[in-house]
Formats: C-alpha cells, sequence, structure tokens
C-alpha cells in the first residue's frame, strides 16, 4: 500500500501541477490541495506509514531547503546585493515576526512560545508566486529587481528567525511544563543555536576537504546527499537546530570552496520529487475539523502579517533611502506565503502535538488564502509602481 | 601524463565586454560548446557555453539570477526559457555582453596536475572542456578530445 501511495502521490500531483498551471497559481498550491483532498480528513487514500513518516520527509528535505537556501550566503555575493534589498528584506521579515507576536500575546492572549511561532512563520514569503506576477506581467524596472532580490534572500531571514525562536519556543515550553528553571532553559536554546554552527561549520570543512576523493557526478550526489542526512541527523540526535546547520554547512562551504556550485546543482536532479512529497504530505495532514475554531486566529494572522510586511518594509525602505514608490508599494508585494512557512509550521506541529495542530491549520489555510489574494497585491504594486 | 603534455595552447577566448553577437560568431567559427572569458592580462574570470545564450532571454540580471538560483521550488515552477516564443530585439546583440550571461563559478585545472584528474574533473562537472590555469592566468584548454587525441597518438592507433 505505502509504495501504491507513492506512485499514486506522485502521478496525481504532476497532473495536479499541470491543470493547475493553466489557472496561473504555482504549483505548491497544487501538491497542497492534491494532499488535503486524498488525506485523512477527505478521501483517505494515504497510507498510515507514509503519513507516519511525514516528520522524517520533512526533516530531509527542510535540511535540503535550508542548504540549498544557504549557499546565497556567499561573502562575495551578500557585498553585491545592494543595500536596498538588504534592509527592506530584513525590516519586512522581522516586521511581520514582531507585529503577528505582539498581537497574538497581548491581544488574542496566546501563550507567548506560541506567539513566537505564529510570529517567525509569518516572516517567510512566496518567492515562485512573485515571480509568477513579474512574468506573467512582464515587469521590469528597478522596483522589479528589488523585489525577487528580496524574495530570494527572504527566506533565509525567515528560516534564521524561526530556528531562533523555535528554540526560545522550546525553552518557554520546557520553563512552563516541566518547571524547568529559565536560565537553564535559555542555555539550552542558546547551546542548541551555537551547536547547529559548530556542527554544520566542521562538516562543511570535512566535506570541502574530502571532495577531491569524489570521482563521478553520482559519486557527487551520494556524497552531497550524504553529508546534509549526516548534518541533519547529528542535528536531530544532538538536540541542534537542523535549519541553522545545514544553512551554515552550505554558507561555510560557498566561502571555502572555489567550486562549490556543483553540490547544489547536483541536488537539483533529486530534489522536485522529494519537495513535491513534502508539499502533498503537508496538505495530508491538514485536520480540516481544527479549521472551525481557527476563523479568528487566521483572521489576524493574515491582517498582521500583511501590516508587518507593509510597516517593515517601508522603514527598511526609508533607511535604505529608496525612492517614495518603492518604499510605499513594496511590503505589498511580499504578501504571498506557501512552500518555506509550511515547512516550518510542520516542524512546529512535529514538536508540540498539543498545539502544533492549530498553528500548522491556520498556516496551510492562510498559505491557500495568501496563494489567491497574495498574487494580486504583487500585481498592484508593480501597477503602482509603474512596472507594469 | 601531465595536463599540460596535450592541452591546447592556442586559445580562442572572450572578454567581459564582448558582445552577444560577437559571442554568437565566435560560437559559431570555432565549433567549442565552452570558452573561456578572460581579462585584458588574461587573466581567467569565467567560463560561457553556448546554453548560457539562452540566460538573454531572462527578465533579470545575472546576480539575481544567481540569487534566485538558490531558492527552492523555483525550479519547480519555471523549466526553460520560453525562448521560440520570447520577444527578441535586434539591438540585444550589441546590449548584451558576456559578462551578463558568463558563469563566474567555474572549474579549472593546473597544467601540472595528471590527465586523470583532468577527466575525473571533467565528470564530476559534466563538461567536456576545462580551462588550464597557472596562478590565475589562462595558459590553455584541455577537451576530452585532447585526451583521447593524446592517449591514441600515445599508443599508435593515429599517427
Amino acid at each position: 500500500m505505502t509504495i501504491l501511495s507513492l506512485g499514486f502521490i506522485l502521478l496525481a500531483a504532476l497532473l495536479a501541477g499541470k491543470l493547475i498551471r493553466r489557472l496561473k497559481v504555482p504549483v505548491v498550491t497544487a501538491y497542497l490541495l492534491l494532499g488535503i483532498i486524498v488525506g485523512p480528513s477527505v478521501l483517505n487514500l494515504v497510507s498510515e506509514d507514509i503519513l507516519g513518516s511525514s516528520g522524517m520527509i520533512s526533516n530531509i528535505v527542510l535540511g535540503l531547503i535550508a542548504f540549498t537556501i544557504g549557499q546565497n550566503f556567499a561573502l562575495e555575493r551578500f557585498r553585491k546585493i545592494g543595500k536596498p534589498v538588504l534592509w527592506i528584506s530584513i525590516f519586512e521579515a522581522s516586521g511581520a515576526w514582531l507585529l503577528v507576536t505582539l498581537i497574538f500575546w497581548l491581544i488574542l492572549r496566546q501563550p507567548f512560545y506560541i506567539a513566537l511561532l505564529f510570529g517567525a512563520i509569518s516572516s517567510a514569503t512566496a518567492p515562485a508566486a512573485t515571480m509568477m506576477v513579474v512574468r506573467e506581467y512582464k515587469a521590469k524596472g528597478s522596483f522589479t529587481d528589488t523585489l525577487l532580490g528580496i524574495v530570494a534572500i527572504d527566506d533565509a531571514w525567515c528560516l534564521i528567525i524561526f530556528a531562533l525562536s523555535f528554540s526560545v519556543a522550546k525553552a518557554l515550553f520546557a520553563h512552563i511544563s516541566s518547571n524547568i528553571f529559565l536560565f537553564k532553559a535559555v542555555f539550552h536554546s542558546l547551546s542548541e543555536i551555537a551547536g547547529a554552527f559548530i556542527l554544520g561549520g566542521i562538516l562543511a570543512l570535512v566535506l570541502a576537504y574530502l571532495s577531491r576523493f569524489v570521482t563521478t557526478p553520482s559519486d557527487l550526489l551520494i556524497y552531497t546527499l550524504g553529508f546534509i542526512f549526516l548534518n541533519t541527523g547529528l542535528a536531530l540526535y544532538l538536540n541542534f537546530s537542523v535549519l541553522l546547520a545545514n544553512m551554515f554547512m552550505a554558507a561555510i562551504l560557498v566561502n571555502v570552496h572555489k567550486v562549490s556550485f556543483k553540490f547544489f546543482e547536483t541536488l537539483r536532479t533529486v530534489d522536485s520529487p522529494l519537495y513535491l512529497l513534502f508539499f502533498v504530505l503537508a496538505g495530508a495532514n491538514l485536520e480540516i475539523g481544527l479549521l472551525k475554531g481557527l476563523g479568528l486566529l487566521g483572521l489576524v494572522y493574515v491582517a498582521f502579517r500583511a501590516l508587518g510586511k507593509i510597516g517593515g518594509a517601508y522603514l527598511g525602505g526609508a533607511i535604505a533611502q529608496v525612492p517614495v514608490r518603492m518604499k510605499n508599494y513594496m511590503g505589498l508585494a511580499l504578501l504571498p506565503q506557501a512552500g518555506v512557512a509550511l515547512g516550518v509550521a510542520l516542524i512546529a506541529k512535529t514538536q508540540f502535538p498539543e498545539i502544533g495542530g492549530m498553528i500548522f491549520t491556520t498556516i496551510v489555510a492562510t498559505t491557500v488564502i495568501y496563494e489567491i489574494i497574495g498574487p494580486i497585491c504583487t500585481r498592484i504594486s508593480l501597477s503602482k509602481a509603474g512596472e507594469i | 601524463m601531465k595536463v599540460k603534455d596535450c592541452m591546447s595552447k592556442k586559445v580562442v577566448s572572450v572578454k567581459r565586454s564582448t558582445t552577444l553577437s560577437q559571442l554568437i560568431k565566435t560560437f559559431q567559427k570555432h565549433n567549442f560548446h565552452t570558452l573561456p572569458v578572460v581579462e585584458e592580462d588574461n587573466r581567467l574570470v569565467g567560463v560561457i557555453n553556448f546554453e548560457d545564450i539562452l540566460k538573454v532571454f531572462r527578465p533579470y540580471s545575472v546576480e539575481l539570477s544567481t540569487m534566485l538560483n538558490a531558492v527552492p521550488f523555483l525550479e519547480m515552477e519555471f523549466k526553460e526559457e520560453d525562448f521560440l516564443a520570447a520577444d527578441i530585439s535586434s539591438e540585444m546583440g550589441i546590449l548584451v555582453v558576456v559578462d551578463d550571461i558568463m558563469n563566474a563559478g567555474f572549474a579549472s585545472i593546473d597544467p601540472e596536475a595528471d590527465i586523470n584528474q583532468a577527466r575525473t574533473e571533467m565528470k564530476v562537472h559534466n563538461t567536456h572542456r576545462l580551462a588550464v590555469v597557472e596562478g590565475a592566468k589562462l595558459v590553455g584548454m584541455i577537451s576530452l578530445f585532447d585526451i583521447i587525441l593524446t592517449v591514441f597518438k600515445e599508443r599508435g592507433v593515429i599517427q
């Protein structure tokens, strides 16, 4: 049944992706909706074995995602990135993070660790949806270039913000539930982050040094995947952040290894089916029953994430001294939410079984909403900026 | 046998400032898949494959395209540019230069390296042609055909 389920998921998702592309909606949304339909909440066509392995698959995929995103931290590339992209991306990501966290904590009266998780997830954007609008309307100009630069780097900030918030949330949860001293809990959280950096750094150096023994393209793929799994597995075993460990491994690798691009290129040959499986399983993990009670939560999330991004982008734009139109409309262009938000929400679900379902269901539902209204907002802001 | 013993020392190269139309003519004339990109002092700064020409159909800069390359899931949405249906203006031939589309990350080999190593590098990087670099300067190019030719000559298969 498990293998049959896998075959069905891959082929049905491929078909769903082709169909939804005609509607100008990102294929990620198709995978997600397919997952919801074939999942236990609706048709129940996915075997329990596969559903049970969602945690493992999401850890592997998030390891891959973090590693892939980490290559943007090449110092040379960072120098060329430009002030507007850097400042606006940092401020819009942290703007959504802070505002959503504060509103969930102070207004919705959610425990601080839950508010922090919602805030961190809200910092992600959806490069694919943004790109789709840019291409469809043939947008061109400095606003478009800055927008694409921001969505390219933004998910890296999201992973860092989430990794930090996740580790603090775990510490606070342990402090509340097991009466562990706050100091000890904070120390655990710091060691989780520092450990990830040390682990990722050491493995990057070993990976770079031993790569001279790799002699064929298939060896290269096995070698790269092997190191990502090793890093992910060790991070899980040692209770370090999987996201930071993999991102840092890539960041060190691109700065110490002259031809590091080969490690990232080889992953492209295998990542698509894994991402596909990940999104379908994300959809299948949705607990539709929880949706009824999440109306207000979802609404507040959608509204204040948007405000945080718009306000943050405005502040970042003011610091970088960008033109008024860019400052005013960039946040609106950044509203789509997709893959990375789902990925980190799935981590939250796995780690906090009691409240994770509520967080994950809210993020899946708001992702569907944002994938519909987000591209419209992106189009409006590109039009206001005079680039379409 | 060393790389320097079978590499081609007469190298056809292009500059960062070479225009797209000059580049296409160079590819057409010399029938190479890969060309080195050098500075005035012969310092190797990149390589360019004929497939890189397709990058001109991307609506954004090379810097941006490198960054977007690192974004997960984008590949799932956007495969190759549909260049057969793209709008192409004749000005593109002089407006686009090699610097806009070359690969600044590339594999190279030392002239003192063994040809086995050159072959391995070609396999790992999925290419048939490598730049031979001494210090940072381009001193030659070695292709799979150069290696085959040298080995066959050595074994007496060809004179």
